[in-house]
């Protein structure tokens, strides 16, 4: 396959978008898998609803930031809820259990969504977010395309900030390390979890309001590609591991892209994800990142 | 008569996904290897039966158990390409199998795209058309086959060395079970029975399509099989019957159905993780003792 | 004498990365003895019976049993040529009862071919898999599940399941481990009983020194991957490289 520069750059600018989407939901279901062990797949639950929550408050208030606000808290307390109530009273109980438990979750909150909002796709227009486009080049880049790349780049730095910096960041990644250990420690373990499920469910919902002006619509199956695709992310990236997530979605992104472009009469789209990390899982079972046990 | 027909075909869509929980049971009740890809197998059983007797006019009694063999098949290819992986990558591999095969049916035209395959014809036994009873009686005797196996594994050193596996696999292997072998029969033999479910299924409802064998079915089948209990064998019959019987009791509520469905699953999960019949559960606890009265 | 040995390794190395787990091993063990194998923590122990018993691969060298190369041969097929182990961590069928984890492992005939569509519910089976749970002691526990079993208990359900394979030889890994003196004192009767009815090599892996040079007719010292002494207990007692290896360590040789 041999590709003009341009439409190279093209098709790597647009993979790097797909990518940076797969990132912001997969860097909560890791921080969640790296602790507790558990796929959870409702987290695409709390990334749809984070947008309804998103574009109610907006038709409301006409402001972008309580928007954003509004969904932050919305997510942060679910995401809580969840864990508390589900996840944790299931640690010693086979992970199926936990693993079904999330997904009936994600299936019950798109159902209740498209119950009060309706099934189908509602516009999401912000004016402050002009719809033009760029010529750089022969690559056409659009102004909200621009602004979703800056905001999440400027959250996973905050993020990793965070983590790094922060007192219950380090204590976190600690946990994250030696699971059974933590627990013995006591307590604070819970608080490491909430903060955890917090910063990953924010970030979810948040995904979710980019994601629903990026497209200009909200639509209460919209978790569904997207958290199978994430989920597809932390595999590929090693379950668990952070710097994992952020390169596999990247990898993702632009492999699907790329892929697509050259080989998709042959395959269905929506299928190359998966065999990606199917051919990955037969040369490396425990992913990109992952330790050999 | 009406009215007969609709308790006929309730029983029989019950029957049918019967086998296929059946199957399922025995892959991840008993073997203990997760699979969140069943419905796959059904679908690739009904496409199997449909497209053997449209398009290549072959009767319906040697296409059923062909379709059983191809849906085996699949199983031993999902189940080798599993061997190697820890729990949370198998569970992700079988979801991308349910994805990949749903995309491969909505994209080859074989399988009809997003219409499916209409006009799948009914059985014929020497001419005479199977339809409501006579089909009943159909899946009834498959389903009782299918229940006869599943008893025959529990009691045969099959089933012992997937209990064993599924407990722990370092130690079957010392004991000298070839654990890659097991495994990969384990995904076989429920892939098996969804196939031939898939074929039952097919030619039951005369329309076969995409859209009957996603990710959200399997964890139907799933739900059916954890709801009556894991690793018994009665349970995911009862299971299968309430899942499907349940929402016809409360019609008024249809439209909540889902909403319902995925409640009941997650509270019962929460707090009878071993479903309703599974060992240590509730009602499995009282039975025990009034059998044990009885026998006082 | 290496020619009437059961069991010998041949220079057997195993690397982890950069970490010589086993660094040119050469043992052998004759028939109906009880070999002793100790060394401190990390000295490789453990690592030496998995790739005995198949689990690991060896980086160099080779395993042979009665004469034939049984290196790179699946665990399961080890097995079932007559060499069966236990584990330092029980790995009891937990939802089994004490009678199926038995049961399980009699079946080493059925698991090969299609022989496994068989019943496994026969006279002859359970009431072998009875004898064995006589022999260990653990008769009165059959009908409970294995996870109810004390961690004593489930060491004894770990030997009866090794014996129900009819072994040539047992691996014993640490088969004292997390145990009261008395539990210990038991097992250890246990163990020369089993030498002297049944006849079977036994190779002891052991941290409890006491346990080890009680039991063994012959030791041999691992440190570090290599073998650094071989003889009676008597010997290895006074050794004075031993000694310096478990001083080193901060143990009591004795």
């Amino acid at each position: 396959m041999s590709f003009s520069i341009d439409v190279f750059l093209q098709l790597l600018l647009n993979g790097i978008l797909m990518g940076v989407i797969y990132m912001i939901i997969a860097l909560g279901l890791t921080m969640v898998y790296g602790l507790l062990r558990i796929l959870h797949i409702a987290h695409a639950g709390v990334y749809t609803l984070g947008a309804y929550i998103a574009f109610s408050t907006y038709v409301v208030t006409h402001n972008i930031f309580l928007a954003i606000i509004a969904a932050s808290i919305v997510c942060a307390i679910l995401g809580v809820i969840i864990e508390r109530s589900l996840y944790l009273p299931l640690l010693d109980k086979p992970a199926y259990i936990p693993l079904i438990i999330s997904i009936a979750v994600y299936l019950l909150l798109a159902e209740v969504i498209a119950q009060i909002w309706g099934h189908y796709p509602i516009g999401f227009h912000v004016e402050e977010i002009p719809r033009e486009s760029y010529e750089i080049g022969k690559v056409m880049i659009g102004f909200h395309q621009i602004i979703f790349l800056a905001v999440i780049t400027g959250f996973i730095l905050a993020l990793w900030l965070i983590i790094n910096k922060t007192k219950i960041g380090l204590a976190s990644r600690a946990a994250s390390q030696d699971f059974e250990m933590a627990m013995a420690m006591g307590e604070n373990v819970i608080k490491v979890i909430d903060f955890n499920f917090i910063i990953g469910s924010i970030l979810a919902g948040i995904g979710g309001l980019l994601v629903g002006i990026y497209y200009a619509k909200v639509f209460p199956y919209m978790g569904d590609i997207v958290a199978y695709k994430a989920l597809v992310v932390i595999v590929i990236g090693g379950l668990g591991s952070i710097a994992g997530a952020i390169i596999g979605a990247l990898i993702l992104g632009i492999a699907e892209t790329f892929l697509i472009a050259t080989l998709g009469y042959l395959l269905p789209r929506e299928a190359f994800a998966f065999i990606i990390m199917i051919i990955l899982l037969l040369f490396r079972p425990q992913g990109l990142f992952g330790k050999v046990e | 008569m009406q009215i007969g027909m609709y308790y006929i075909t309730l029983l029989i869509w019950i029957l049918i996904y019967a086998i296929a929980v059946m199957g399922l049971n025995i892959t991840m009740g008993y073997a203990g290897q997760v699979n969140l890809g069943q419905a796959a197998f059904i679908g690739i059983g009904a496409f199997t039966s449909a497209i053997l007797t449209m398009k290549f006019g072959i009767s319906f009694w040697i296409a059923l158990p062909l379709s059983g063999l191809i849906s085996f098949i699949a199983g031993m290819l999902l189940g080798a390409i599993s061997i190697r992986l820890k729990y949370d990558f198998l569970a992700m591999t079988t979801i991308g199998f349910n994805f990949i095969m749903v995309a491969i049916f909505l994209y080859y035209p074989i399988f009809g795209g997003s219409f499916g395959l209409l006009g799948v014809p009914r059985p014929r036994i020497f001419g005479y058309k199977l339809t409501g009873v006579t089909y009943l009686a159909l899946v009834f005797v498959i389903f009782l086959i299918c229940l006869l196996v599943n008893i025959w594994i529990e009691r045969s050193w099959l089933g012992l060395a997937f209990e064993a596996i599924r407990e722990d696999e370092d130690a079957a292997q010392t004991l000298g079970i070839d654990v890659k072998k097991f495994k990969v029969l384990a995904f076989a033999i429920g892939a098996g029975m969804a196939g031939i479910a898939g074929s039952l299924y097919a030619h039951f409802s005369m329309r076969v399509a995409y859209s009957d064998f996603t990710f959200a079915k399997s964890i139907e089948l799933l739900s059916m099989c954890i709801l009556g209990g894991l690793g018994t064998v009665y349970g995911p019959i009862i299971g299968t019957a309430l899942v499907i019987i349940l929402p016809e009791i409360f019609r008024p509520l249809r439209q909540y159905r889902l909403i319902m469905h995925t409640l009941i699953l997650i509270i019962l999960l929460r707090f009878q993780p071993q479903g309703l019949l599974g060992k240590g559960s509730y009602l499995e606890t009282k039975i025990k003792k009034w059998i044990g009265g009885f026998q006082k | 004498m290496k020619g009437s040995a059961m069991l010998r390794t041949e220079n057997l190395c195993k690397y982890f990365g950069g970490v010589r787990a086993l660094d040119g091993v050469n043992i052998y063990v004759e028939k109906e003895e009880i070999l002793g194998i100790i060394g401190p923590n990390g000295a490789g122990k453990t690592t030496l019976f998995n790739v005995i018993s198949g689990f690991y691969k060896p980086t160099k060298g080779h395993v042979f049993y009665m004469n034939k190369r049984i290196d790179r041969l699946p665990p399961a097929k080890i097995a079932k040529m007559g060499i069966s182990r236990t584990f330092q961590i029980v790995k009891p069928f937990r939802d089994l009862t004490v009678l199926q984890n038995v049961i399980v492992a009699c079946g080493k005939d059925y698991y090969f071919g299609i022989s496994f569509v068989k019943s496994y519910y026969r006279k002859d089976i359970i009431e072998k898999a009875t004898r064995i749970l006589e022999e260990v002691g653990l008769s009165e526990y059959k009908d409970s599940p294995a996870k109810v079993l004390p961690i004593g208990h489930l060491r004894r359900l770990e030997i009866a399941r090794a014996l129900a394979l009819d072994p040539q030889i047992l691996l014993l890994d640490e088969p004292t481990a997390g145990m009261s003196h008395k539990e210990a004192v038991e097992i250890m009767k246990l163990v020369s009983t089993l030498r002297e009815e049944r006849g079977v090599t036994i190779m002891l892996v052991e941290h409890n020194m006491k346990v080890a040079m009680e039991l063994s007719d012959r030791m041999y010292v691992l440190n570090y991957g290599k073998i650094i002494a071989e003889g009676p207990p008597e010997e290895i007692k006074k050794n004075p490289v031993v000694i310096e290896a478990y001083l080193g360590s901060g143990y009591k040789v004795g």
